[in-house]
């Protein structure tokens, strides 16, 4: 019985993670699967927005709502491949995969 | 060196040297000010350099993307980036609390310096540099001390050669003075002594009424001098003289004083009357006691129109002369024992009555109060 039920809050702590996780890799990287396309943003992103929470934001509006001026990539890489559509992701399960791609990709844990 | 000369001399230089201390500090102070500034603006320029590199480096970085970003490091100074939000992103400082109110400033050992940027390389808003303060600041504002110092001691020391130099002519005359007061006591010693002596030996009761009359404007004449003379002769000896302190009835000194006098209050018809209290008992030198007690007679006679009355009142701790005199403002009170002070020419004397009276009541811890009024009088209260 105690076995059954440490199992239970096994699960309730690690599924939602594993959500996340999942809803990232499912939503993202089924596109952008190349590792060094998403480097790019990522160092796109910094250098404009700076902090964690100013990148996040940005790449939230831009998903959400994406245009050529809110878009980080050079005017070449937008006429060649355009702008992305619009998600279909809604606002939590966005913004936990924004957040598992900045965790993933921020540059500043790569300082040393 | 006199008391008059020693606060002429302590009022000029304070005047003097406060002024020039006012002027040197304002200079100092100036001088330190620029040069705080001059160096702070050199210090501001190689610690904008220092962020230039730091910059440069991180600029690098972030366009040359490698898995692991090696945050440049150098032997001169520390450095910190932090992002927009003012988040550490790396640092090699060694004290990490920043003040981001600030562009620059000094804290404990160090110095710092923010630099804002723009594109965020690395993410980076603002670039911290900090460097080992050298002290030259400090170092600057010492030897300014020191200087400062090395300036007022030099100008106190001239400007006490310039206050003697100046106060010269005055301590030359008053020199004069003395020398001249203790030649004539000198020789005023034997005819005093000759004159008085042989007025006591005339038998006035023998003598006819205008020749009595006649007599008797030589004795008061004769006893003027001779008080004149024990006052001179008192500030020669004053200080070869050594006191002879005995325990004194000062109701016996004052009743057989103020009857030596009695000639001069009958001169000016003057009355005197002695309300004894108590008996008062100073362990004083009579010959001192006698001093204080002959001025304080002699001044109240002088200075006290005819036909009026004088009252000594004793007790147990004092005894006070009042008379119905001239008076003396606050003023004349506060200069009357400096020696030489008089404020009648037209009466006798040197002006050297209360400055022996000051002598001796400073010798003996004594008090001395005087109440006057102007055209109403003077008491003079003499207490332990």
């Amino acid at each position: 019985m105690c076995n059954f039920k440490q199992i239970i809050y096994l699960l309730v702590i690690i599924l939602p993670s594993l959500t996340y996780s999942n809803s990232f890799e499912k939503n993202c990287l089924n596109c952008h699967f190349q590792e060094a396309q998403l480097e790019r943003f990522i160092y796109k992103y910094t250098l404009k927005y700076s902090s964690q929470k100013r990148i996040e934001n940005a790449i939230f509006e831009y998903l959400k709502y994406p245009t050529r001026e809110k878009s980080v990539m050079p005017s070449g890489f937008l006429n060649r491949f355009g702008i992305k559509e619009k998600t279909i992701l809604n606002d939590d399960e966005l913004k936990k995969s924004i957040h598992k791609y900045y965790k993933r990709y921020n540059i500043k844990q790569f300082i040393k | 060196m006199s008391k008059a000369e020693r606060k002429s001399i302590i009022s000029i230089l304070a005047i003097y040297l406060t002024s020039t201390i006012l002027l040197v500090a304002t200079l100092a102070f100036n001088y330190y000010h620029y040069k705080k500034e001059q160096i702070q603006e050199k210090e501001q320029t190689i610690m904008n350099q220092n962020s230039k590199s730091v910059l440069f480096k991180i600029q690098n970085l972030h366009n040359n993307k490698t898995v692991d970003i090696i945050y440049p490091r150098f032997k001169e100074f520390n450095s910190a980036i932090f992002d927009i939000e003012r988040n550490l992103i790396f640092s090699t400082l060694e004290k990490q609390d920043i003040d981001f109110d600030k562009k620059f400033y000094h804290k404990d050992d160090y110095i710092y310096y923010i630099e804002e940027t723009t594109p965020y390389y690395l993410g980076t808003a603002y670039i911290v540099i900090e460097m080992k303060n050298k002290g030259m600041i400090s170092s600057v504002s010492n030897n300014l001390v020191i200087l400062t110092l090395i300036i007022i001691f030099i100008i106190t020391i001239t400007s006490l050669f310039l206050v003697k130099l100046i106060l010269k002519p005055i301590r030359d005359n008053l020199k004069l003075m003395d020398r001249f007061i203790k030649d004539t006591t000198h020789e005023l010693n034997t005819p005093i002594s000759t004159i008085l002596t042989n007025i006591e030996l005339i038998d006035s009761t023998k003598l006819d009424i205008k020749v009595e009359k006649k007599f008797n404007r030589i004795k008061t004449a004769s006893l003027t001098i001779s008080n004149i003379y024990e006052d001179l002769a008192f500030l020669i000896l004053k200080h070869t003289v050594s006191s002879q302190n005995e325990l004194l009835n000062i109701n016996n000194i004052i009743r057989q004083r103020v009857e030596y006098f009695n000639i001069l209050f009958k001169s000016k018809n003057i009355t005197v009357d002695i309300d004894e209290k108590d008996t008062l008992f100073l362990n004083i030198d009579n010959k001192k006691v006698t001093r204080i007690i002959d001025n304080l007679i002699s001044n109240a006679i002088k200075y006290t129109k005819k036909q009026t009355h004088i009252q000594i009142n004793i007790d147990e701790n004092s005894f006070q002369i009042c008379d119905q005199g001239y008076g003396m403002s606050k003023e004349q009170i506060s200069k009357v024992f400096e020696r030489y002070s008089r404020f009648d020419n037209t009466q006798g004397g040197f002006g050297i009555g209360y400055n022996i009276i000051y002598t001796i009541i400073n010798e003996y811890n004594l008090n001395i109060k005087i109440d006057s009024k102007l055209n109403e009088g003077t008491c003079v209260t003499l207490s332990k």
